[in-house]
């Protein structure tokens, strides 16, 4: 419905207007705000407070604020003060957990001299999830085919109601044409040679994991219980290559405040894409955190107590396609055979292995020319991912990951 | 009252007949009453009169008459009554009370105004029972010169002036005569007689001429001869004047007088040289260019009146309440301006028969058809061609005014080059039809029907279309000569439907309808000179389908959904009295009692208190059944305008006014859409409530020929809705959960200067005007901009309008728009950050910024076919150019994010000069 609602809209405005010119947007126009994001859970951990600051609309740079007195306080008149890490990371000198019944303040002094505070935060009911699962299974009606994440949680007391996700997604990678040896260089131009060695560190296995980036959340309020029920977290196209092998998700199930729902519900709307061209109206997205030195130095972001859970998944493709192919590697894995020495007098193979654009696969019987190739040269070589799984992730099984 | 408009209406609208073979009659009259001798002379003689029959009612006449002409046989009726007839033409006789009816005005009457300046506007003509001429009869005498001699020439007085005074009398009774000008000719200086016919006159020694005029006086010219200090007496005749015609523009003065301040009108015949887009006459754009009245932008349908917001006017056609009177999004009015008399707005103080919307009321009346002649008018524009018939019914009595206009609009959507619009097709039309039915002299009924429709499709698989249908019948009727009344019974309908059928099986339908009923009765009781009071009560019934969503086909696997419709009554009771204080100080005071109720059946969600709204505040549901009352409101509404003379043309105006209104608009974007919805209060929804204080300072200048007002204004107004950001309005069912209510104010001066008529008529507005919004609460997500006023999305501080009219000849004038704004307020993105492993956009505060300024430059050239009185058609070509500067103005701004980068766009709608040629005929 609400494609319907925009491509309407949008329409509209094709249809009256002879013009749609591009401007630019004054630079005068840009707000310094300060930015802050902080979620402190029930869990007993080093808690994290994220401090930076806004950045003009043509420009890409994002930096951390630095020096900044960021504290957390409970209402029992606990202080728990935080150190910065790198710039604008700042976490707790101790760990900490919140704790049912207190509420906690978030108290920010920048360096210029501005104070700022957050509303005061209870600590919400907490949930655990019941279950987390995967299921191959259709979305869109069809259109697309893959994996889905699914979450079951309930909370009896009917307290919870609000929920947000953040995951971890882990994969493991393998190289289609990872050989044991590498090539090298003996020799350079003019009287190149190459031969090969033993592979010294793991390539062909490795491990990426991925935080979410996007705003995941649900609630139960329309629901005669507080209960999620195969809330889908996340989804996987089956032409994703990380489900190739085994997949772990760490999913994370935050009960948060019902205003803290509504920050991130409306941050995700006016981030869509699709409001662009409405003419819906946009404005300035207030959190819960003010100043106390200036009441229109507006401060961005939000200061949240949650609680939380956590639970791990493992599968592996063969679990769910069973004798089906694999989805496509990210990159285009044919084998080639660059000539040490071409007719213009480069050596295309010295270049491949010395920027580590081309991995070993194998000798090439350069006699008989197997493969038909049109120039070749003493080894088959291929794309450095397609023979080095650490090009997409590290070779360090993460301590969590079991087989 | 009713008789003398009907009276001078008929002479206006036909000339004299020349009396020729006068037929002879036969009559036996043996003491019959008078009435029944004219009826049976009526019949005999094939002639209509028209009298009040209370003049005759008791006089009975008897006599005989043989081969008589009929004027013969009405002198000798009339002999001993002081009835007086005039024969009109062969078959009206028109009969009068002591007057006598005059075929011509004295010359200079009018002035030295010309004739074509006079504007017919005989809605708001009001004769006053003191005719123009009073008690004169008829004479044929000739003026006689004479020449009097004053003194004696005496060679030793060395005087140069001398002193005349005396009486001016009529002749035949030797009644004084007041007010007569006597003219010392050719020397600029002149006397009045007082009111005993007394004057006093400095004139020079030797010869003059002295010319008296008075109206209803013969003129008379007199040679005096001074040489000393003395008495002259004017013994004068009445004079006979016959009027071929004349057009009475009563409400010429209206500015200044009437106790409503903040009100304007508008002809539309007289709007037609205005250049305007496409050619479209439209009433509803004139409008905007008058202070006080603003649209979102250009092309933007619905109007901000006053700081308002677009759903807070009373638009009424013939008393039903019209949605959405525009065409295209708003391009264009869908009101035909051939059957479309006028249209009145009152944007400050609003009369308490009114109610329901806080902002303002657009009263647009039809033409009654003319009941005598069939006439008709048609034009051809580039985008509509638009026709309108009067055919007179029963001839006399009633007539039917039937208008339709359609669109050829496919050939703008084939010229835009956006391959995207390959497959889109927009139409419009609409039509009415008015009869109207004078019954007799106390009963008139008329009866309205009018439709639009619009239809237009972007995608081949998607067809939007809305449309307004109304239906209104008005019976007025006159008990005796203090109290009139009418009932009023008006029925509106708006629906707005989107198809949708591509080739997957999502095909659907969905709906949205919003239907009322009214019925009122109004009175209006002229107690007294000092007293004319208006009561009466109304009752509006409402029903609204909030929005249905059906599957389109056997495939569609759309759920059907239907929000529970919605049910409520309106009433109200007025009064109001119109107190004429003192022969300065008139006040209007009204009060309005009116009520709501929401009615079953309803399923009523009842949210925690001092909570904000929603899920988790919902404490439960309650079911009513049919007709059951949900949640009630209502409240006085106080109506107080008041109007002090300062000078004869200068006024001073104040009023104060409060205002109740039960329905609201739903839109979360800035500017309205046609698939906007309507929402009724409920128990969740508070009605909005307003407050309006005016003062204005009136002055005509020049025998009215200048209108000048200055007025200003201060409003408030509690829960104005407004929508939190990113809310979705259609098929939610918990709409409460998305509005926010809050307070609105707005102030503003307006300055007007308008000249009717001259060789340049036409108007400057300038309007300084602010408008803001509150949303605040003390929760957060309820908040807007911190919970401090901001501009609303129609907040624009200046805004310039001209509008001027050049006649150059009779058939040939010029005309010019200039219209200058400040650009409207929006809200831009002011910055990134990162949040949530993510990139996001700071929104500055809610209309921090501001679009451009917004000007635009139109003009035209008029031709009148010719003037000749005998021809079939009468002809009017306008040919204009809209936006002669080509000024790209833009409409909205917005935002996209292509490869990550944010890149801002402007859109516009004219942003070329549009040329336009248009053909207009009258038969």
């Amino acid at each position: 419905m609400k494609i319907i609602k925009y491509s309407f809209l949008i329409s509209c405005i094709l249809l009256l207007v002879n013009c749609i010119d591009p401007f630019e947007i004054e630079a005068t126009e840009f707000k310094s705000a300060l930015v802050i994001e902080g979620t402190i859970t029930d869990q007993e951990e080093i808690q994290r407070i994220m401090v930076s600051r806004t950045f003009p609309l043509d420009t890409v740079l994002m930096t951390g604020l630095s020096a900044v007195n960021v504290n957390v306080l409970d209402s029992n008149g606990g202080v728990y003060a935080f150190s910065e890490t790198s710039p604008g990371d700042y976490r707790s000198n101790t760990p900490f957990a919140a704790t049912a019944g207190l509420t906690y303040t978030l108290k920010v002094a920048t360096s210029d001299g501005n104070s700022y505070t957050s509303e005061e935060t209870a600590v919400p009911a907490k949930t655990n999830i019941d279950n987390l699962y995967a299921d191959r299974d259709f979305k869109d009606d069809g259109a697309e085919e893959g994996m889905f994440i699914y979450v079951d949680s309930y909370d009896a007391t009917g307290q919870s109601k609000y929920y947000r996700y953040e995951y971890e997604e882990t994969y493991k990678i393998i190289a289609p044409n990872w050989s044991a040896s590498d090539a090298y260089i003996v020799s350079p131009l003019p009287n190149p040679e190459v031969a090969i060695r033993a592979k010294t560190k793991e390539e062909r296995v490795a491990y990426n994991t991925v935080a979410s980036n996007t705003i995941i959340q649900e609630n139960t309020t329309e629901l005669g219980e507080d209960r999620v029920n195969k809330f889908p977290v996340r989804f996987i196209n089956r032409e994703n290559f990380i489900l190739s092998h085994r997949y772990s998700i760490l999913v994370r199930q935050f009960v948060q405040s019902r205003a803290a729902f509504s920050y991130y519900e409306t941050l995700e709307l006016l981030s869509g894409t699709e409001s662009l061209f409405s003419q819906r109206q946009s404005g300035f997205l207030e959190g819960n955190i003010k100043s106390d030195t200036n009441a229109e130095d507006d401060v961005v972001g939000f200061f949240q107590v949650s609680t939380v859970s956590e639970k791990r998944l493992f599968f592996n493709y063969t679990d769910f396609f069973e004798g089906e192919s694999l989805p496509k590697y990210p990159v285009d894995c044919t084998l080639v055979s660059p000539p040490i020495i071409n007719e213009a007098g480069a050596s295309p193979l010295l270049v491949a292995i010395e920027l580590e654009t081309l991995k070993y696969v194998e000798e090439y019987n350069q006699e008989t020319n197997p493969n038909n190739l049109s120039e070749f040269g003493p080894f088959l070589m291929v794309a450095t991912p397609c023979g080095n799984s650490t090009f997409y992730g590290t070779n360090v099984v993460p301590d969590f990951w079991v087989e | 009252m009713r008789k003398y408009l009907q009276l001078l209406m008929l002479l206006l609208s036909i000339g004299v007949f020349a009396q020729e073979n006068e037929s002879r009659f036969n009559f036996q009259i043996e003491n019959k009453n008078v009435l029944e001798v004219l009826n049976e002379i009526e019949q005999e003689a094939g002639v209509t009169f028209y009298l009040d029959e209370k003049w005759v009612s008791d006089k009975n006449y008897s006599g005989n008459f043989t081969n008589e002409t009929l004027e013969n046989i009405l002198e000798t009726i009339f002999k001993e009554t002081n009835l007086n007839f005039f024969r009109l033409n062969d078959s009206k006789i028109i009969i009068t009370q002591n007057n006598i009816i005059y075929k011509d005005l004295p010359e200079g009457f009018f002035g030295k105004e010309e004739i074509d300046s006079v504007k017919e506007n005989t809605n708001y003509t009001r004769i006053s029972s003191n005719p123009v001429f009073s008690n004169i009869e008829a004479s044929n005498k000739n003026t006689i010169t004479r020449t009097v001699r004053i003194g004696k020439e005496n060679l030793t007085n060395t005087r140069s002036g001398y002193t005349i005074r005396g009486y001016a009398k009529t002749a035949e009774q030797g009644q004084p005569i007041s007010n007569l000008s006597i003219i010392l000719n050719g020397k600029n200086s002149g006397a009045v007689t007082k009111d005993d016919g007394f004057y006093e006159l400095e004139v020079p020694m030797g010869t003059s001429i002295l010319k008296t005029s008075s109206l209803g006086i013969e003129p008379s010219t007199t040679r005096i001869i001074v040489f000393n200090d003395g008495e002259l007496n004017f013994n004068l005749n009445e004079s006979v004047e016959f009027l071929d015609e004349v057009i009475v523009e009563a409400n010429a003065a209206k500015n200044v007088e009437e106790a409503l301040s903040g009100s304007t009108e508008l002809v539309v015949e007289e709007t037609k040289n205005i250049p305007l887009v496409l050619g479209e006459r439209d009433v509803l754009k004139v409008a905007t260019t008058l202070p006080g009245i603003s649209t979102a932008g250009e092309g933007a349908a619905g109007f901000n009146v006053r700081g308002g917001s677009t759903d807070q006017n009373l638009i009424l056609l013939d008393n039903a309440v019209i949605y959405n009177p525009s065409h295209f999004f708003g391009i264009f009015q869908a009101l035909n301006p051939f059957t479309t008399k006028d249209l009145k707005i009152l944007k400050g103080g609003i009369p308490s028969e009114y109610g329901g919307r806080l902002s303002s009321v657009f009263d647009i009346t039809s033409k009654d058809a003319d009941n005598e002649k069939f006439s008709g008018e048609a034009a051809v524009g580039p985008v509509t061609s638009n026709v309108a018939l009067e055919i007179p019914v029963v001839k006399g009595k009633s007539g039917l005014l039937v208008g339709g206009r359609g669109t050829y609009s496919g050939w703008i959507l084939r010229s835009l080059k956006d391959e995207s619009l390959n497959n889109s097709k927009a139409s419009f039309y609409d039509a009415i039809a008015k009869y109207t039915h004078v019954v007799n002299d106390k009963n008139t009924l008329r009866a309205m029907g009018y439709y639009s429709s619009d239809a237009f499709s972007i995608t081949s698989d998607s067809v939007y279309g809305y449309n307004n249908r109304l239906l209104s019948f008005q019976w007025d009727h006159q008990f005796n000569e203090k109290n009139t009344a009418s009932l009023i019974v008006a029925n509106s309908n708006y629906e707005f439907n989107i198809g949708y059928e591509g080739n997957s099986d999502s095909n659907f339908d969905l709906g949205f309808v919003v239907d009322e009923t009214e019925a009122k009765f109004k009175f209006t009781y002229l107690h007294s000179k000092a007293h004319k009071f208006d009561y009466g009560l109304s009752a509006k019934l409402y029903n609204v389908q909030p929005g249905n969503l059906e599957p389109n086909g056997g495939n569609s696997i759309v759920d059907t959904k239907i929000i529970p419709n919605e049910k409520a009554v309106e009433a109200a009771l007025y009064v109001s009295d119109n107190f004429k204080v003192s022969d300065k100080l008139l006040i209007d005071v009204g009060l309005r009692y009116s009520m709501f109720a929401t009615l079953g059946t309803a399923d009523a969600r009842v949210y925690e208190e001092n909570m904000p709204k929603n899920e988790e505040t919902l404490v439960e549901t309650v079911s009513y059944d049919t007709n059951e009352v949900v949640e009630t409101y209502g409240g006085p509404e106080i109506r107080l305008s008041a109007r002090y003379f300062l000078g004869p043309d200068l006024s001073v105006k104040a009023s104060y006014n409060s205002t109740y209104q039960y329905i609201h608009r739903l839109s979360n974007t800035t500017t309205i859409s046609p698939i906007d919805t309507w929402k009724l209060s409920d128990n969740n929804i508070k009605p909005q409530k307003g407050r309006q204080v005016g003062l204005g300072l009136y002055k005509n200048l020049e025998g009215n020929q200048y209108e000048i007002s200055l007025e200003g204004y201060y409003k408030e107004a509690d829960n104005l809705l407004d929508f939190k950001v990113g809310s979705e309005l259609l098929l939610n069912e918990t709409i409460e959960t998305e509005t926010l209510q809050g307070d609105g104010q707005a102030y503003g001066v307006e300055f007007l200067i308008r000249k009717n008529s001259g060789k340049l008529n036409g108007w400057l507005g300038y309007t300084y005007s602010r408008s803001f919004l509150k949303l605040d609460s003390e929760f957060a997500e309820e908040r807007v901009n911190n919970g401090a006023y901001f501009p609303t999305n129609y907040d624009k501080p200046h805004d310039f309008s001209a509008v001027m009219n050049y006649k150059l000849t009779k058939r040939y004038s010029l005309s010019a728009n200039l219209s200058y704004q400040t650009g409207r307020p929006v809200t831009y993105p002011v910055a990134r950050y990162n949040f949530n492993n993510s990139e996001y956009v700071v929104y500055s505060n809610r209309n921090e910024f501001r679009i451009p300024d917004y000007y635009r430059l139109d003009l035209g050239i008029n031709i009148e076919g010719n003037h000749k009185i005998k021809k079939l058609a009468h002809s009017f070509w306008n040919i204009s150019v809209y936006n002669v500067l080509g000024r790209n103005n833009p409409y909205s701004v917005f935002f996209v994010t292509e490869n990550g980068e944010l890149k801002a766009y402007q859109s516009s709608i004219f942003s070329i000069p549009v040329p336009t040629i248009t053909y207009n005929f009258k038969f």
